[in-house]
């Protein structure tokens, strides 16, 4: 996906009469026209765009197509510089002071960037590349309506990259049909710079500048590098075949490709600082992380059902077997004992309150009870006042209901009288609870009033 | 193989990529609603898994009702055997008698009625003093059977002056004819 979003860069190599472009093996080719006052006119600069586009094929809704671009020497002035060692952040700031002091223009007016070639506790040398910034801003202007996001560095860097030996003591001359650009390198590092006419004092330059190798790239390479026979040791930058392929895009490739670092033009309008930029490759773990959270919330509340499904409906499916067989073991014990409690007939009770009703004097000839608490009684008192207090007894104790006197005779002689009443106690729950006095130990005598 | 133009390369790369999309969003819902239905499926089982918490927390309570019934009537009625319940029960009625000091008489034991759920009912008689009567009445229900005192007949020994005839129905219930749903919502 990144791949595809984001498009294989451009390596471009851009002089004043024309530019190379090389992408992914195939090239283009396009000549710059320049007016009077230097500048690329307007006519070419539409069908240089349009030509670019035309090789890019990008989409609109793709984004901005990198190019790396590397520009001829002419006009550019390579300085270095000794700088008290600063933060890191704070470099730049330095630099910017020493360039207002060394460079005939301010550093807003310059398009410039550096490289660090030494860094000890109290100084550091710097390399200061400079060119006016109308002449990359020209570029940059051109190169954006076409959809790239232009990069600036040095061909000549992009050339000795090339080179078997790029830290090598060098020197690169690249002849092209506008003239002769020689750069002598050490280190790794350009040394000096040198500009000629295809027609100019090549060989004493050569010899002045040339402290080992010289490499020889452009089309007139081989018209120089016969001139130069028996004075130097010559050699052709080997450079593939094929249109906009040149030693600089070959170079700037090879780069990119090796990931090594250039030095950058940049116009300082802007601090970098400022502008806000978006690194995928930057974020990446922390977009992964939450992007992996966001997964597991989206996906956490299905993996709970896809892993707990079974096991809850194990879990219940027992749950209601044991429900079940509980159900059918306490249930009938529950209701047969809660049955057997409820009809438990109150013979004690009735007893009890029949003993705490009788008068003195009472003779029970007979005591019946049954379960429907029917209660019938034979006996004999004193007299038929006695029987009347009897019932009104009963009746005040609230237990029975309507006591019933079915018979009362006197005997023959008149001392006593035969009763035989009935009664019937009261439902559960519309009897009184009985408070059971127990007698004290050792007073366990039959009640008197009992047979 | 032929050959194939760029713009027919193009064709077939956008139809693969067009087809390939459609496939994934096809697969996608399909996987989408299959997880769906598995996640209702499983709301429903842990919204019955709650009911039947709730639905059995009573439970608890009854088995605590059930076992202090049966610690108050000295039995469980799961264990008793129902061929010989009758015959521990008379034999227990006479033993708790004897040794209350009730002196047993006739005791007729005759098949109950299976309608009011009976498997027998034993007459008794005896003869005592007040105390060991009332003793016995009390001891009654916690012999560790399943018996029901349907009546009770109290009279006068004339020729043992203190003495009372006690005289005794008692049911002894089957526990059997409870296990059947329409006698436990009798």
């Amino acid at each position: 996906m990144r791949e595809w979003l984001n498009s294989p860069p451009v390596f471009m190599e851009l002089g004043r009469r024309s530019l190379k472009a090389r992408r992914e093996g195939a090239g283009l080719e396009v000549p710059l026209e320049r007016g009077a006052d230097g500048k690329i006119t307007a006519v070419s600069r539409d069908l240089a765009v349009a030509r670019l586009q035309a090789f890019l094929g990008r989409k609109r809704w793709q984004p901005a197509v990198r190019a790396v671009c590397g520009l001829g020497v002419q006009g550019v002035s390579l300085r270095r510089m000794t700088v008290p060692t600063a933060a890191k952040g704070e470099l730049e700031g330095v630099l910017r002071l020493q360039i207002e002091a060394e460079f005939p223009l301010s550093p807003d007016s310059l398009a410039w960037g550096w490289r660090e070639l030494a860094d000890d506790a109290a100084k550091c040398e710097v390399l200061v590349a400079a060119v006016r910034r109308e002449v990359v801003e020209e570029y940059a202007a051109l190169l954006a309506a076409a959809g790239m996001n232009p990069e600036f560095t040095l061909s000549a860097l992009a050339r000795n990259a090339l080179t078997p030996s790029p830290d090598a003591a060098q020197l690169l001359l690249e002849a092209g049909a506008e003239g002769l650009e020689l750069v002598s390198f050490s280190g790794g590092l350009p040394l000096a710079v040198r500009v000629l006419p295809l027609t100019g004092p090549v060989e004493k330059t050569v010899t002045d500048l040339a402290a080992g190798t010289v490499y020889l790239s452009g089309p007139a390479a081989e018209t120089i590098s016969a001139r130069l026979a028996g004075r130097a040791d010559c050699r052709r930058l080997a450079v593939p075949d094929g249109e906009g392929n040149s030693a600089a895009t070959a170079g700037l490739e090879k780069i990119v490709a090796a990931g090594l670092p250039f030095l950058r033009l940049q116009t300082r309008t802007e601090p970098a600082r400022l502008a806000v930029k978006f690194s995928f490759q930057e974020h990446r773990p922390a977009l992964l992380r939450v992007a992996g959270l966001l997964a597991l919330l989206l996906l956490l509340p299905y993996g709970e059902a896809l892993l707990f499904r079974p096991l809850v409906a194990r879990k219940i499916a027992a749950f209601q077997a044991e429900q079940a067989r509980f159900t059918a073991v306490v249930d009938p014990e529950l209701n047969f004992l809660q049955s057997l409690k409820q009809t438990q007939p109150p013979y004690l009770d009735a007893l009890y309150v029949l003993a705490q009703s009788a008068p003195p004097g009472l003779h029970l000839d007979s005591l019946s009870l049954n379960q429907r608490g029917e209660i019938s009684l034979k006996a004999s008192l004193q007299n038929g006042q006695q029987v009347t207090d009897f019932r009104t007894k009963l009746i005040a104790s609230g237990f029975f209901g309507a006591p019933t006197v079915e018979e009362q005779t006197p005997t023959p002689d008149r001392q006593k009288v035969n009763f035989r009443m009935s009664a019937e106690w009261k439902p559960a729950g519309f009897r009184p609870v009985l408070k059971v006095e127990m007698p004290a130990a050792g007073t366990n005598q039959p009640n008197p009033n009992l047979p | 193989m032929p050959n194939l133009t760029p713009s027919e390369r193009r064709t077939i790369r956008y139809a693969t990529v067009g087809l390939a999309i459609y496939l994934t969003l096809f697969a996608g819902w399909q996987a989408c609603r299959w997880l769906g239905r598995q996640r209702a499926d499983y709301l429903r089982l842990v919204a019955q898994g709650r009911q039947l918490k709730v639905a059995v927390q009573p439970f608890a309570d009854r088995a605590a009702v059930v076992k202090k019934l049966m610690d108050e009537f000295h039995f469980d009625p799961a264990a008793l055997a129902r061929n010989s319940v009758v015959a521990d029960a008379s034999a227990a009625i006479q033993k708790a008698a004897q040794g209350g000091g009730l002196q047993p008489g006739p005791i007729r034991e005759s098949a109950g009625r299976a309608a009011n759920k009976e498997l027998a009912t034993i007459q008794f008689e005896g003869t005592g003093q007040v105390a060991a009567v009332m003793g016995f009445l009390q001891r009654l229900p916690t012999l560790g059977f399943p018996v029901l005192v349907d009546s009770v007949q109290i009279s006068g020994d004339p020729m043992r002056p203190g003495q009372m005839k006690l005289n005794l129905t008692i049911k002894v219930l089957d526990f059997e004819q409870w296990k059947t749903p329409e006698a436990s919502h009798a």
